[in-house]
């Protein structure tokens, strides 16, 4: 491989990585603050790209509806997990962890179907915007301009993750929900609201994620159940709970695919699985999760 | 009192029978209406949907009207045994038609070998499905996984291709299409070096990193042997990449692409499909295309077309056999030759293989106004019978 096939290949996997790192994110915070695994987070998603392809009436077309979608669906979304949560999670949160993980598999086929009623079996497609519809080129390689800009919006929420978690009161919270949620409740949170705007935020993560793709795949029902293996691979693999592993994770599996095709390409499939069991035997809890 | 009970206990079992009544026939059609197959299967309902609506227009057949069961298998072949055994079972069937995938196909082939009803394949073409899972009620009415790519083989023989990369979906049916694409340009004197073999997994949404791997091999060409929903996210990625301005790329289903795709279907790609409406002479399919156009405002791709031809070469096997029963019409169907929206198609005795043709030809730059997409342009309609697998091999493969 030349050298300008290498960084092709590596801004290939990078792009891969950014998708994935939404999605992760949104569950490793949820898991995190709630310690609830959300089998539906796929769901969102799927509903983030279902919405992309969606035409409304009061939306532009083009390069303006396309940034308004960008901003308007990922909200919708968020509201959709803020309804889940206050309306079905909120009362299981007691539950053993098995009725938890059942209540939110039935939620992933509740959304399934529903999502079959409202755009049907067929799949749909969205158009890239034109403003971000043409390659970059160095010398005599190209690589698509709407997958740098994906991987530019990921380091964004990659960024403004980090402020918030970090350097403001409601990140503080979050934070506190993780390391020890009884004694944060004991300080006088509301810890039902922060886990609605925690579980809101994680879907709202994928509802962006599912926005952001849809100009790229054809967007069909299935692709919930497929992101949801990878995104829980790059989440577990970085820590349940750490959005820094997340970042990290994604970037491995993203990377080790991207390669792995070209030098394992009989076992590029299943290449992310040897990763993920790699670091588990040598970090049980993940590269930065912590054994509880 | 006992007899009432009785008489009432009659009544309710052949309420509850599901089987269909004097003047009803059903038929099964399992299918993917979920999941990464769910335009396969959709698509192919309407089809199967305007063939009974129509069927039952013009008088139902010998006297009896016809009722389509569908189920759900989401391409999954545990589902699809399930669902179909509950047709077989409590719907009663008489005849299956199947379905989305090879995998899903197989397995209804199986069971409908089980109940001995007929089975019309019109989706899903693996070549084993006519040799190592051979019986004798199930018919295939596509060129198969061995036939269809030595069909682009036989196409591609003039290109002297020296670089070869293949990409192609991770399951039965993709490593068959790779292998007997290989085998075809062998067999047509064309010894390629195979430069990358990749099988990105059914459903991806990803294959930006197969496609920066296909260009870094820096083949002469690119045989992707990915169709429907994951061919056209392949396509929009590729395109980004430039790949089909710098290398020579062969796709598949072309219909459902450029349906999918119209103007942004990159200009100059073979393509090929085994039922492209806007390219055949079949009595019939032109106007079957207007119909579909009208109810569904959409154009056919090939799985309505051939779901379609599906239910009219079954119900002329019927009307031949003179009955519903399994075993006769499997007899009806076997080497016989059969009229529909596809053309004249005969199912071969020794593997119920119809000499179905490929058709095969090059992406148009400019949008046909009539259709909304881009057709293809030098059509070549490879001749079956230069692509069949010899009824020797077939029958050497096939369970005793």
């Amino acid at each position: 491989m030349s050298a300008g096939d290498v960084i092709v290949q590596l801004l290939s996997g990078l792009a891969s990585a950014a998708i994935l790192f939404l999605v992760a994110a949104g569950i490793t915070l949820i898991f995190g603050a709630m310690r609830i695994i959300n089998i539906a987070h796929g769901s969102f998603y799927m509903y983030g790209a279902m919405g992309m392809t969606t035409m409304l009436a009061l939306l532009p077309d083009g390069d303006t509806g396309f940034v308004v979608r960008l901003v308007t669906i990922p909200i919708l979304v968020a509201l959709l997990g803020a309804a889940t949560e206050v309306l079905i999670l909120r009362r299981i949160y007691n539950r053993e962890h098995l009725a938890q993980l059942l209540a939110t598999f039935a939620l992933f086929y509740i959304f399934a179907d529903l999502a079959r009623q409202i755009w049907g079996s067929d799949y749909r497609t969205a158009s890239i915007p034109g403003a971000l519809a043409g390659p970059v080129t160095f010398g005599s390689y190209t690589f698509p301009l709407y997958s740098l800009f994906i991987i530019g919006v990921a380091l964004a929420v990659g960024l403004a993750l980090f402020v918030l978690l970090r350097l403001t009161l409601f990140g503080w919270r979050v934070r506190a929900a993780v390391e020890d949620p009884e004694l944060l409740a004991s300080t006088g949170t509301n810890v039902m609201v922060l886990s609605t705007a925690v579980f809101a935020l994680g879907a709202g993560l994928a509802g962006l994620a599912g926005a952001v793709v849809a100009p790229l795949i054809t967007v069909t029902s299935g692709m919930d159940a497929n992101i949801l293996v990878a995104a829980f691979i790059v989440a577990i693999l970085g820590g349940l709970g750490s959005i820094g592993g997340a970042v990290l994770g994604a970037v491995i599996i993203g990377l080790f695919q991207a390669f792995g095709v070209i030098w394992f390409p009989k076992w590029s499939s299943v290449i992310i699985y040897f990763v993920l069991i790699m670091v588990l035997v040598l970090r049980p809890a993940g590269l930065f999760g912590r054994v509880e | 009192m006992n007899r009432a009970i009785a008489l009432t206990t009659a009544l309710v079992f052949s309420f509850a029978a599901g089987s269909a009544s004097a003047q009803e026939v059903a038929i099964g059609a399992p299918m993917a209406l979920s999941g990464p197959l769910a335009s396969v299967g959709q698509r192919a309902l309407n089809g199967l949907q305007m063939a009974v609506e129509e069927l039952n227009a013009s008088g139902g057949l010998l006297g009896s009207k016809i009722r389509l069961v569908t189920g759900d298998d989401a391409a999954t072949p545990a589902t699809a045994n399930t669902i179909t055994r509950n047709m077989v079972l409590n719907d009663r069937v008489k005849a299956i038609f199947g379905g989305s995938s090879s995998a899903t196909v197989a397995v209804e082939e199986t069971i409908a070998g089980q109940y001995k009803l007929p089975m019309m394949i019109y989706a899903g073409n693996d070549i084993s499905l006519t040799t190592t899972n051979f019986n004798d009620f199930a018919f295939q009415m596509q060129p198969s996984t061995f036939m269809e790519p030595r069909a682009v083989a036989l196409y591609l023989a003039r290109a002297n291709l020296k670089r070869v990369f293949t990409i192609s979906p991770d399951f039965s049916f993709g490593h068959s299409y790779v292998k007997n694409f290989l085998e075809g340009l062998r067999e047509n004197g064309v010894q390629p070096d195979v430069v990358g073999e990749q099988y990105p997994a059914l459903g991806s949404s990803d294959f930006s990193t197969y496609i920066a791997a296909a260009l870094a091999a820096k083949p002469d060409f690119v045989f992707v042997g990915l169709f429907s929903g994951d061919l056209v996210t392949f396509i929009k990625q590729a395109k980004g990449y430039g790949l089909f301005d710098k290398v020579a790329v062969g796709v598949s289903t072309a219909t459902d692409t450029v349906l999918t795709l119209k103007g942004e279907t990159p200009a100059n790609v073979t393509m090929w499909g085994r039922a492209p409406f806007f390219a055949m002479n079949a009595p019939g399919i032109q106007d079957f295309a207007k119909r579909h156009h009208e109810k569904h405002g959409t154009w056919p791709s090939d799985w309505p077309v051939l779901a379609y031809a599906s239910i009219q070469i079954w119900a002329e096997a019927v009307r031949k056999a003179g009955t519903f029963d399994g075993p006769k019409v499997a007899a009806a169907l076997n080497g016989g030759k059969f009229t529909s929206i596809l053309g004249d198609l005969t199912f071969r005795e020794c593997d119920h293989q119809a000499d179905a043709p490929v058709y095969i030809g090059r992406a148009s730059k400019t949008v046909d106004a009539r259709y909304g997409f881009p057709l293809l342009e030098d059509i070549t309609i490879v001749d079956p019978n230069k692509t069949m697998m010899s009824c020797e091999q077939a029958r050497s493969l096939q369970k005793k």
